[in-house]
């Protein structure tokens, strides 16, 4: 037997890729040549040893495009957060600018400091020197402007308050007037008199109104009395009556002369 | 690729977010990085072992992918027209490697040996460390270190078919060879992985999996 597998071919039967002639052939080749076939048992075996080595889990990174074919890599989170940041600082950094050029602010100094102006600069500024003495007397003066404020004030509320003690001197003298007045004693007389006449008036009528209904009551209570003695004297003979025909009765019934005959 | 996961799926039917990102728009551009990140970094950290480098040789991936996907004119390449990009980054990043090493020996060629060594030890791979023994590494680490004593071919190749799930036509485009080639290289890739294994103690029954 000539035939040889070549290496191409008996990787071809070790995947299954051969037909079922060619596969015959090798196999009938390796049945003929046990090294070989001890050889590829062998690779199979290692085949499957490969499959001990699995993939590592990984995490893809961000790409981030510019004008193509510019290609920023963004290699991982933490460097993508980084470029974040710093195009957010970038863009800040601009927009002040933007301002700054819109509201024309200007910085400069010169002798007596540092000047911040938004437009044109404004040429030969003083500034006060600040010193000690300088500080003291605004602070006189302060306190003593407040004083005097203060004071006036003050001036203000004691005039307030004596006037207001003056409205109530002539309200006082005032109720004094009124408890001196001597009222008219006609007056009151005849005030007493109309209240005195009313309560007559009052009275009399309570006292007519109150005999009227004593009447009434009285005279009611009497008929009925009179009814009820009536009545009880009419129940009272018919009990007599009731008696007396009793007795009658029984006289029919039981004469006397029988019953002396009897004895 | 194996369409195990929906993920998967998205990644299989992107044509309309090729066609997009190729006019420039910048969600299709970011979700293709979505969908292919992960693939990406994943398939170079098997071929560098370096989770640094292969992060960052993935986003050049895709930042040359932005530069230069209006170029791509069947948008049915794309898959290994983005592994060819990546395999390119990683071959550049192995060259300055092998550079780096060549430096370093030649800096510590006059002092004490032992320092020489562990320069072209580290240089072979991060995560590789002669001094510790086979129970105190994980399988991972074996197998990521055993990966990059592979040639770069060889290597490329066992990474996109056993990993990536690539078809040889695929693999084939990617690396600008024949169908045959990759399938040689892939064997012989295979091959000496196992071999590479087996000196290391590894073998099926060495390391408990079901098989």
């Amino acid at each position: 037997m000539n035939y040889k597998p070549d290496e191409a071919k008996l990787t071809s039967y070790l995947y299954g890729e051969l037909s079922g002639e060619e596969h015959e052939k090798v196999s009938s080749y390796l049945e003929a040549n046990p090294e070989l076939k001890k050889e590829l048992e062998g690779i199979q075996s290692l085949q499957k040893l490969m499959g001990k080595l699995s993939d590592k889990d990984v995490n893809e990174p961000s790409f981030v495009f510019e004008d193509s074919p510019t290609i920023v890599l963004a290699k991982n989170n933490s460097f993508n957060n980084f470029l974040k940041s710093t195009v957010a600082i970038a863009a800040s950094i601009s927009l002040l600018i933007l301002v700054g050029y819109f509201t024309q602010v200007r910085v400069s100094s010169n002798d007596s400091g540092w000047q911040l102006s938004f437009g044109t600069e404004v040429q030969g500024v003083e500034v006060p020197n600040f010193n000690e003495e300088s500080i003291k007397s605004w602070m006189k003066e302060t306190l003593v402007a407040n004083n005097e404020s203060l004071v006036a004030r003050i001036n203000q509320m004691e005039n307030n308050l004596d006037n207001q003690s003056a409205q109530l001197q002539a309200t006082s003298s005032g109720v004094k007037r009124l408890a001196n007045y001597k009222l008219d004693e006609d007056l009151i007389d005849r005030y007493v008199a109309q209240i005195t006449r009313e309560n007559r008036d009052i009275i009399l009528n309570l006292m007519d109104v109150a005999g009227r209904s004593q009447k009434e009551y009285l005279d009611d209570m009497m008929t009925d009395f009179a009814k009820f003695m009536e009545s009880q004297r009419q129940s009272d003979f018919d009990i007599i009556q009731e008696q007396l025909n009793v007795l009658v009765d029984n006289s029919e019934a039981n004469p006397i002369d029988d019953y002396r005959n009897s004895e | 690729m194996h369409a195990e996961s929906l993920l998967d799926i998205a990644m299989l039917h992107a044509d309309t977010l090729i066609i997009n990102a190729q006019k420039g728009e910048e969600k299709a551009l970011n979700q293709l990085v979505s969908l292919w990140y992960k693939r990406i970094y994943n398939y170079v950290l098997k071929y560098c072992s370096d989770e640094d480098t292969a992060a960052e040789i993935a986003q050049q991936t895709f930042i040359a992918m932005f530069r230069n996907i209006k170029k791509l004119k069947d948008i049915d390449r794309f898959k290994p027209w983005l592994y060819r990009i990546a395999t390119n980054f990683c071959y550049e990043e192995s060259r300055k490697r092998k550079r780096n090493r060549t430096v370093s020996l030649t800096v510590t060629r006059g002092d004490d040996e032992t320092e020489g060594t562990i320069e072209v030890g580290e240089a072979k791979g991060n995560l590789f460390n002669p001094e510790r023994s086979f129970q105190q590494l994980e399988i991972q680490e074996i197998l990521l270190d055993s990966l990059g004593e592979l040639s770069e071919d060889q290597r490329t190749v066992v990474i996109m078919k056993e990993y990536e799930g690539l078809k040889f036509t695929e693999i084939a485009e990617a690396l600008d060879a024949s169908e045959n080639t990759v399938k040689t290289w892939l064997y012989r890739g295979l091959k000496n992985l196992k071999d590479i294994l087996e000196r290391r103690n590894i073998t099926k029954e060495t390391v408990h999996y079901e098989l």
